[in-house]
């Protein structure tokens, strides 16, 4: 009789250990921390750079010609209406 | 919300009609941008200031709206996110980007077609407005092949707002 005693008692304790031991790891499950950011992908970065580019020579372009000058529309004065925008 | 796979492809439909239609529109924009520009028929060359101001205001403008609203309302409605993936954020500033322009450009589009109404065709203003003309068509057609690359590309990578959203729907949904 001691001895299934101890049996149970020793299989109680297992049972309570693997109990615990899935709670844990349940919980590091929902706890756990997500993957951190990889960060922007390869052919962000690229873009990036490219539009910067794109629009520093723009803007280059634009003040090197000192903007474009088109008279206005039935305009038959002598001045030139600068046009809007770039 | 997440649209029903049947309205979602309905949705796609129009956005891809959409968007396909304004390069083709950009396209002929272009053609006849190029025509005002070269040819030595004042006939042709009103005709195509004429024509470049109808299309400009009459397709382009209202083709560039609908395939913003349009494509608002897929990444909306789809679980793409408007800000979840780089590649939809790219092609939506690009689309915004490019409507803008447009929309400041149309005072241009607009003087050109009245310059090219008057009795005297003045061909040294014309052109200074056909060569801008020419440039911002040409941009514009090229900033709007990028959106149409993404689309079918769909490079991967995600924003951090999208990767954080990664993991939050799996938790919420346990």
């Amino acid at each position: 009789m001691l001895f299934v005693d101890t049996i149970l008692d020793m299989l109680s304790r297992f049972a309570l250990s693997v109990h615990f031991y899935n709670c844990a790891a349940k919980e590091a499950t929902y706890m756990a921390d997500p993957l951190p950011y990889p960060g922007a992908p390869r052919w962000v970065k690229v873009f990036g750079i490219a539009v910067i580019v794109v629009a520093t020579l723009v803007v280059i372009l634009i003040h090197i010609g000192g903007g474009h000058h088109m008279q206005s529309a039935g305009g038959h004065g002598d001045h030139a209406a600068p046009e809007g925008g770039h | 919300m997440i649209m029903a796979p049947s309205l979602r492809k309905f949705a796609l439909t129009i956005h891809v009609t959409c968007s396909l239609g304004l390069l083709g529109a950009v396209v002929s924009f272009l053609a006849l941008a190029v025509a005002g520009l070269t040819s030595q028929d004042d006939q042709m060359v009103r005709a195509a200031y004429q024509a470049m101001e109808l299309i400009a205001r009459f397709v382009i403008v209202a083709l560039a709206f609908a395939s913003l609203l349009t494509g608002l309302i897929q990444s909306v409605g789809t679980l793409w996110g408007l800000f979840r993936h780089y590649w939809v954020v790219v092609k939506f500033l690009l689309t915004v980007f490019a409507t803008i322009i447009l929309l400041a450009k149309m005072e241009l589009i607009g003087q050109a077609a009245r310059l090219s109404a008057e009795t005297t065709l003045p061909r040294a203003d014309l052109s200074a407005a056909g060569i801008q003309l020419l440039v911002h068509a040409a941009g514009g057609l090229l900033v709007l092949l990028v959106p149409a690359v993404l689309s079918i590309y769909k490079p991967s990578g995600m924003t951090r707002y999208g990767w954080r959203k990664q993991y939050e729907q799996p938790m919420l949904s346990q």
